[in-house]
């Protein structure tokens, strides 16, 4: 695996199997790694709705569509659109996903890596993770920026934080094909977040409250049957008893 | 308590709720101005009531009627959430549309229109309230922009706005003769149907209408409009001409995504097109008489290359199969048409960034070869040496392009992805003129 040079890059960009949209200028291109700019929406850890982050309740409720107070499953953020010149302050210690103001497509044989640039990690901005762009990935690439200073910091869009490096991939899989190699998060265009239980269910124990979390979501389906179903024939019977003594 | 002191307890309530809401900065561009104009109107309304002896109930009526219309405002803007709607959509039509918005009675550009934006629920919200210069107690106009929640990232069903911005420009004194001449001389006249009211009602009467139109003239006579009070009893003639207006003003702003956007969206809520408003003509008229005029101004003859081209003319070809074709609809001579459309270019054309830049060739099929690969469509370009050289590209133009890519592979790329992209697009492109603009 090998670094693409700015030379190579360029070359890639031009023919089009690579692409990093829009790149303002040439200042953007170092000598192996394009700078990424400052999306225009901010994710922000929401503090004090959770005690911890709790990989079991990523293995509640899997229906996307159910309530959040039935799903209680993911670290909840606050979402803030920044347009253009208007600030958003990043306090020390918290953390902040912001999507890259490029698009970025990868093609089969390229890794992205992202990193801080060196002079915004000297200011104490940390890039801290998701360093690596899988080949394949389409969409905004997310920014995980935490604050590590001791005074607060003033972002705005447009700002370049963050630089993505090359890496060629060299040998690939036999049966590789696009379809089945998707990867996560393809055609984002704003951070989401991920599950960090997949796959891992078998390492999670389960808890007490995971069995009364489901008991409540078989109750919410059950209000929604409809009226003819055997449950509410049965209370139709009882009532119908009742009240004719 | 007497109406003249509760009127003035409304105003010393209203002072509170300005000072809870829009005194503290938030909003896209900010609430400084917003509050400094709601203050001043407030101001002057308060030292009216006062002013006015208690037994001048007209004055009082028109005070109330002011104050009343001044607390819709503030909580309007209040509830101007940057969430609900699509901000870089917002920003680009700000620029067309504060030149022609501009009043002839502001002395300077601090006194240009504010406007501000909301969503609210339903297709049918797209909306500009926009405020008479002459009937409001305070020195700029404020215009509120209204977007259907649910259609938040569809940037190309907002065009339709063009239509809006019509009316909202149809208020202004400086404008509302100038244009109602040019359609009065250029396409009414010239109709042989629309060139009077009576005109109108036996063309609506006549037997020759298609079959659901004569079932509704059927359920009017049977209510007791006969031909000669359609005008006065149902409907309303300047409305219906208004609504034409606009349809030609909304073309000529947008340009080809206008036609995508009033044709889904007008049809989405009348299907038939032959419905019989009291306050629009029929879908079907105004369909054909877009259509026409954009076949006028020459926007489908552009020759694309083969991979855009096939996509351009389904774009075309779809927008053309959505009316049934029917000469009774067919009511403006393409020559009238020509006419009122060089009229009102020319009386545009004065006004910045507000008519549509004809597109060429290059840059619409660019944008739809960008879309076609799933990239947001922007000005990213490389020079002959092989540099990143960005150019500036109008959000119009976007938009078209989108039209155009809506109809590459529905499965892969549909609707709602398109949509999006191009709304990414033009938040991109914003980030593209902030750049290129840096030391001007």
């Amino acid at each position: 695996m090998s670094a693409l040079s700015s030379h190579a890059i360029l070359n890639r960009l031009n023919k089009g199997d690579l692409v990093i949209s829009p790149i303002l200028n040439s200042d953007q291109i170092g000598e192996s790694s394009v700078d990424l700019r400052m999306g225009t929406v901010v994710m922000v850890a929401r503090a004090g709705l959770q005690s911890h982050v709790e990989p079991s309740a990523y293995l509640k409720a899997t229906n996307l569509d159910h309530h959040d107070s039935v799903k209680d499953r993911k670290q909840k953020h606050d979402r803030f659109d920044i347009p253009f010149h208007k600030p958003f302050l990043l306090h020390p210690g918290s953390l902040a996903l912001v999507p890259t103001l490029e698009w970025v497509t990868l093609p089969e044989n390229l890794q992205g890596v992202v990193t801080a640039r060196s002079s915004w990690a000297r200011e104490g901005l940390n890039i801290a993770t998701a360093t690596i762009v899988n080949p394949n990935y389409r969409g905004i690439i997310t920014l995980e920026l935490a604050n590590f200073g001791e005074i607060p910091i003033m972002l705005y869009p447009g700002l370049r934080l963050a630089q993505i490096a090359f890496y060629e991939l060299t040998e690939l899989p036999k049966g590789y094909t696009k379809q089945k190699n998707k990867p996560q998060f393809d055609m984002n265009f704003e951070p989401e977040a991920g599950d960090i239980a997949k796959h891992d269910q078998c390492f999670i124990p389960r808890k007490n409250d995971d069995t009364k979390a489901e008991s409540h979501i078989e109750i919410v389906q059950q209000v929604h049957q409809p009226i003819a179903s055997p449950s509410s024939n049965l209370f139709c019977r009882i009532l119908t008893k009742f009240t004719s003594g | 308590m007497l109406p003249k002191q509760f009127l003035l307890d409304e105003c010393k309530n209203l002072k509170s709720v300005l000072q809870e809401t829009l005194r503290f900065d938030y909003g896209l561009e900010g609430s400084k101005d917003f509050y400094e104009e709601c203050e001043l109107r407030l101001t002057f309304i308060t030292d009216e009531i006062e002013q006015a002896p208690e037994n001048d109930v007209l004055n009082l009526r028109r005070c109330s009627a002011q104050l009343d219309q001044l607390s819709k405002l503030i909580s309007r803007i209040e509830r101007s959430s940057i969430s609900e709607y699509s901000w870089p959509f917002v920003c680009a039509f700000k620029d067309i549309t504060q030149n022609i918005c501009k009043e002839n009675k502001a002395i300077s550009d601090s006194e240009d229109p504010k406007i501000h934006v909301l969503s609210e629920g339903g297709l049918s919200s797209y909306k500009i309230y926009a405020e008479q210069i002459d009937r409001i107690p305070g020195k700029r106009r404020i215009l509120t922009i209204v977007f259907p929640r649910t259609l938040k990232h569809f940037v190309l069903l907002h065009p339709i706005l063009g239509h809006e911005i019509g009316h909202a420009i149809f208020k202004m004194t400086n404008h509302q003769s100038v244009l109602a001449s040019i359609l009065n001389d250029e396409l009414f006249s010239p109709s042989a149907h629309f060139s009077t009211q009576d005109t109108i009602s036996a063309w609506v009467f006549s037997n020759t209408a298609p079959e659901a139109v004569q079932k509704q003239v059927a359920f009017l006579n049977a209510n007791g409009i006969v031909e000669k009070e359609f005008f006065t009893k149902y409907a309303s003639l300047p409305a219906w001409l208004e609504e034409i207006l606009c349809d030609l003003l909304g073309l000529l702003i947008f340009g080809p995504s206008y036609i995508g956007a009033q044709c889904n969206l007008l049809l989405g809520m009348e299907p038939s097109g032959l419905y019989l408003s009291k306050t629009h003509p029929p879908t079907a008229l105004r369909i054909i008489l877009v259509l026409k005029a954009a076949k006028a101004l020459g926007y489908d003859s552009i020759a694309f290359d083969k991979d855009v081209a096939s996509h351009a003319k389904a774009f075309w070809d779809g927008v053309n199969s959505l009316i049934q074709p029917s000469d009774w609809f067919n009511v403006f001579t393409e020559e009238s048409i020509k006419n009122t459309l060089t009229a009102l270019q020319t009386y545009l054309s004065s006004f910045e960034k507000t008519l549509y830049p004809i597109h060429d060739k290059e840059t619409i099929q660019q944008l739809s070869r960008q879309l076609f690969k799933l990239i947001p469509p922007v000005g990213n370009c490389y020079n002959p040496k092989g540099e990143p050289d960005c150019k500036e590209v109008d959000f119009r133009h976007i938009l078209y392009a989108g039209w155009i890519a809506s109809e590459f592979d529905p499965q892969n790329l549909n609707f709602a992805m398109v949509n999006r992209l191009c709304e990414h697009g033009i938040m991109q492109q914003n980030a593209i003129s902030l750049f290129a603009n840096r030391e001007k």
